[in-house]
């Protein structure tokens, strides 16, 4: 593809690991990568310069709100989003049919598209494939998203069979409306639930598409884990190996952990910023309620090895003071989540260059969960040759329990 | 033994226009100045090199507003885009306070500018004081032995004794005494029982606080509040005790005059003549500082007729808070490219204009903000409620604070300061219907009235859903 160019240059030889550089029209990203969330073409009172400085290579915007607000026009007339909020760096648009089916509850799915009453006039509108590449052509993000028939995760029957087909049918559609394909890419999105025969149809038929690069989507919505990694790892199976894999809604540390092991490369959620926003820190083991009285004596930092601006200056007593009373403090533990979320990825990529991502992850989960992991992690990491429950030289094992998630 | 805190009065050039603003026409006496305080660190234990670095503030300049240390909405990694910004932060000792007299952070093993994040080698001259002067009415209910602070878990007592053992901790470099303000705008209460009480109590407290800290090994600078105005007899009790206390010129570093120690519903004028009358009795080599003060009107006033030569700065965050972005100019105004603006003294980026104009906040501006980014994107962030709009006006506003008190000095210096004053004064401060004094940069009333700022979703509701629904049918 003229707008990306994808090269593995690190694969781990035990699991389905690589590391890569995407090189986008703005930006050359590095992966397996974090991509924070901007909804409003802003970041938590977060400046680009800081963005730049956290190392963050490609951030998110959603279609659906930069719609409503500034509108198409202006992006226009602003020349895209990018020179809108001067960011020089990589940028992803959702298709705006996420927000729209999860907003408005009166969203009616037919063949053309999603209708749905516009909260402002409550008149009727619809949002076609056609109309939200459109739109995404106008925000001028590097990577847009296809329009797709959203399903939750949850649901059972024809309904799943019905939008994985509409998916394809409306991805031909984006593919035909894209005005911009020398500078921006469309990426599809895997569908078909939890159904090992949908998926493998959906990502089949994708494939086919030759496109710059896959979104595994229809997750992250409430499944058991242990379904949610079987669907991301046969659907990374049958994913060309040559072209970018981005599961949607992915942010948990261990979750980024197992995905990247089943040969994930990119990654959003709105979760690092918006647990700031409550007053909570992310650490390797788990994360910190700054807002309790319970750090008040704690002159230590929120993490003695994080290099970010806030764990190099605060100690969690200072941050405990302010974070309750005003926006600065949001904006102090918004920056170390982020710097949190890229320490991390570039933990995984450093692991992957030099062949030791295997004891990378068994480091990872024995801070993170001690001897006791959640099965679906164990079973997760067993399929791609790392077994937890065999100890390794540094003497590691754990056992399973049954929880998906702990701390 | 040599202070660590010295100041030097620079007599400004003589302006060839009479000063006279009170009406003392007999003697004509220019009370502006310049002033140089310097501050030189104590010696850490722990600095690698011998020479401390001396900070130095050329006066009249203000005390960069903080909340915990922190200029509102700027991390420190932001804030550092700002240019020679005043070496000086003022810190709120209320914001510590919760449900006990020494707050928690005491036990930090460091000084309290560390704990706030300042490297021990590279702090600003920290003052701290016990009120955020963004608050100007209370209900905090003090009594002859402790004042009052009102925190989320209630009322907060602190005696002068516990404010001895808060500052041996936190070892600032300015310690402003404590006083009881009578945080009222109703001027009968300043007759009488009230306000005699509160020159008593302030007298008892101070009294206190100063037994108790002698033994303390290093000590902060002294700033002493004067009180007792509006009545000239307490007034003078309160300048005697000073004098009092102050009897070989070595224990008091300098004074306050706070806002709210002499509200009343009187015009800033009649206020400046009161702080006047109680510093001209005083050492004259002081530093004056000035609390709650903060509009540029009121500073340029504060500066003409009172010699005031440090105040806070409150305003800029006043201004950001409503989501406006500073305009004003001390100075020529005719070389403006936007003089309607100008004339405004800031302009709103919530109005529907700004929905498309992607110009900068003011045109040739050299700020963070206005360098890199639109009006329209800082409407976009206000009409969607995005913390960055407050971060980018901060950043604008504070340092168009700046740049009057640099245009301020500099017309100090050159003789200009009059004619820029009248000048200034003229554009920003109109005669009303009523006959009083009509003050353009208000928005220091406006953040009183409003508590919320545009960026939380109630301060969109205030503001921007009528506005928003404009910019829809121009959109
Ligand atoms: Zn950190
Ligand atoms: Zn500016």
């Amino acid at each position: 593809s003229p707008a990306l160019k994808f090269k593995v240059y690190a694969k781990c030889s035990t699991t389905k690991a690589r590391a890569s550089t995407m090189v986008l029209p703005h930006y050359t990203a590095r992966t397996p990568m974090f991509m924070p969330v901007g909804t409003m073409g802003t970041m938590k009172g977060i400046t680009t310069k800081q963005l730049e400085e956290l190392d963050c290579h490609v951030i998110l915007g959603n279609t659906y709100h930069l719609g409503n607000r500034p509108g198409k026009d202006l992006l226009d007339k602003a020349g895209g989003l990018h020179k809108f909020m001067n960011w020089s760096r990589g940028m992803l648009t959702d298709s705006g049919g996420f927000q729209m089916v999860s907003l408005l509850k009166l969203a009616k799915i037919t063949e053309e598209g999603v209708e749905f009453r516009n909260p402002h006039d409550d008149s009727l509108m619809m949002l076609t494939p056609e109309m939200s590449i459109e739109l995404q052509n106008s925000i001028g993000a590097d990577i847009m998203m296809q329009l797709d028939d959203v399903v939750s995760s949850l649901t059972t029957g024809p309904r799943v069979e019905e939008a994985m087909h509409r998916s394809i049918r409306w991805l031909d559609r984006c593919i035909a409306a894209h005005k911009n394909p020398d500078r921006q890419n469309l990426f599809p999105i895997v569908q078909g639930g939890l159904d090992i025969k949908l998926r493998t149809c959906s990502a089949r038929a994708l494939s086919e598409r030759d496109s710059p690069g896959y979104a595994i989507g229809g997750l992250s919505g409430g499944e058991a884990k242990d379904q949610f990694w079987r669907m991301v790892s046969l659907s990374t199976d049958i994913l060309p190996e040559n072209k970018p894999r981005y599961c949607m809604g992915v942010g948990y540390a261990e979750d980024l952990v197992v995905c990247s092991a089943l040969g994930v490369d990119m990654y959003d959620c709105v979760f690092p910023t918006r647990t700031a926003r409550f007053g909570n820190a992310l650490t390797m083991s788990g994360s910190l309620s700054l807002k309790s009285g319970k750090y008040a004596k704690d002159f230590t930092p929120i993490s003695k090895d994080c290099d970010c601006p806030t764990c190099k200056t605060y100690t969690r007593a200072y941050l405990t003071t302010v974070v309750a009373k005003e926006n600065v403090g949001c904006h102090l533990i918004s920056v170390h989540n982020i710097a949190f979320q890229m320490q991390l990825m570039r933990s995984i990529r450093r692991a992957i260059l030099h062949d030791d991502f295997p004891n990378f992850v068994r480091r990872f989960m024995s801070i993170r969960f001690g001897n006791t992991v959640p099965l679906w992690i164990i079973n997760a990491l067993k399929s791609v040759n790392i077994d937890l429950t065999v100890a390794d030289e540094s003497g590691y094992l754990a056992t399973s329990i049954d929880s998906d998630f702990k701390k | 033994m040599t202070k660590a805190l010295t100041f030097t009065v620079q007599n400004p050039q003589p302006s060839n226009l009479s000063t006279g603003s009170n009406g003392d026409s007999q003697s004509p006496k220019q009370k502006c100045r310049l002033g140089q305080l310097e501050f030189t660190p104590p010696t850490t234990t722990t600095a690698t090199t011998t020479d401390t670095t001396k900070i130095s503030l050329e006066t009249p300049n203000f005390f960069q507003y903080t909340i915990q240390g922190l200029q509102p909405h700027l991390v420190p990694e932001v804030a550092s885009h700002l240019e020679s910004m005043p070496p000086a932060i003022r810190v709120n000792l209320e914001g510590f306070v919760k449900d006990r007299e020494i707050p928690v952070s005491t036990e930090y093993p460091g000084k309290l500018h560390q704990f706030l994040g300042y490297p021990e080698n590279n702090s600003p001259l920290l003052l701290l004081d016990i009120y955020d002067p963004v608050i100007l009415e209370r209900n905090i209910k003090p009594n002859s032995k402790s004042l009052g602070v009102d925190t989320e878990g209630g009322l907060q007592r602190i005696t002068g004794k516990g404010l001895a053992k808060i500052v041996e901790k936190y070892r600032p470099d300015i310690f402003v005494l404590p006083a009881d303000y009578v945080f009222s705008k109703i001027e009968e209460l300043y007759e009488g029982k009230r306000v005699k009480k509160s020159v008593e109590r302030t007298k008892n407290w101070i009294t206190e606080y100063m037994d108790t800290s002698l033994s303390q090994s290093q000590k902060p600078a002294l700033f002493v509040p004067l009180t007792g105005a509006p009545n000239e007899t307490l007034r003078e009790a309160s300048v005697n005790f000073v004098k009092e206390l102050d009897a070989d010129g070595n224990v008091i570093d300098g004074y306050v005059i706070s806002e709210y120690g002499i509200v009343g519903g009187y015009p800033l004028e009649k206020k400046l003549d009161m702080a006047w009358s109680s510093f001209s009795s005083l050492d004259q080599n002081k530093p004056r500082y000035m609390v709650g003060v903060s509009s540029p009107h009121d500073v340029v006033m504060s500066v003409d007729s009172a010699g005031i030569d440090l105040f806070d700065a409150t305003y800029p965050y006043a201004v950001t808070e409503q989501g406006f972005a500073s305009t004003y100019v001390f100075g020529d105004i005719s070389v403006e490219s936007r003089k309607d603006e100008t004339l405004k003294g800031h302009i709103s980026l919530w109005e529907t204009p700004m929905f498309g104009d992607f110009g900068p906040l003011v045109p040739g501006c050299t700020c963070f903000a206005c360098q890199r980014h639109t009006r329209s994107y800082v409407h976009h962030l206000l009409m969607t409620h995005e913390m960055l709009a407050t971060v980018l006006l901060q950043i604008h506003n504070i340092h168009w604070y700046n740049n009057l008190f640099k245009a301020v000095r500099s017309s100090l210096k050159d003789g200009s300061f009059n004619e820029k004053k009248c000048a200034f004064l003229k554009n920003y401060v109109k005669q009303g219907e009523d006959g009083n004094a009509k003050y353009l940069l208000n928005e220091l009333i406006l953040l009183q009235s409003q508590t919320i700022s545009p960026t939380t979703k109630a301060g969109y509701k205030k503001f921007g859903r009528r506005l928003s629904e404009d910019s829809a049918t121009t959109a």
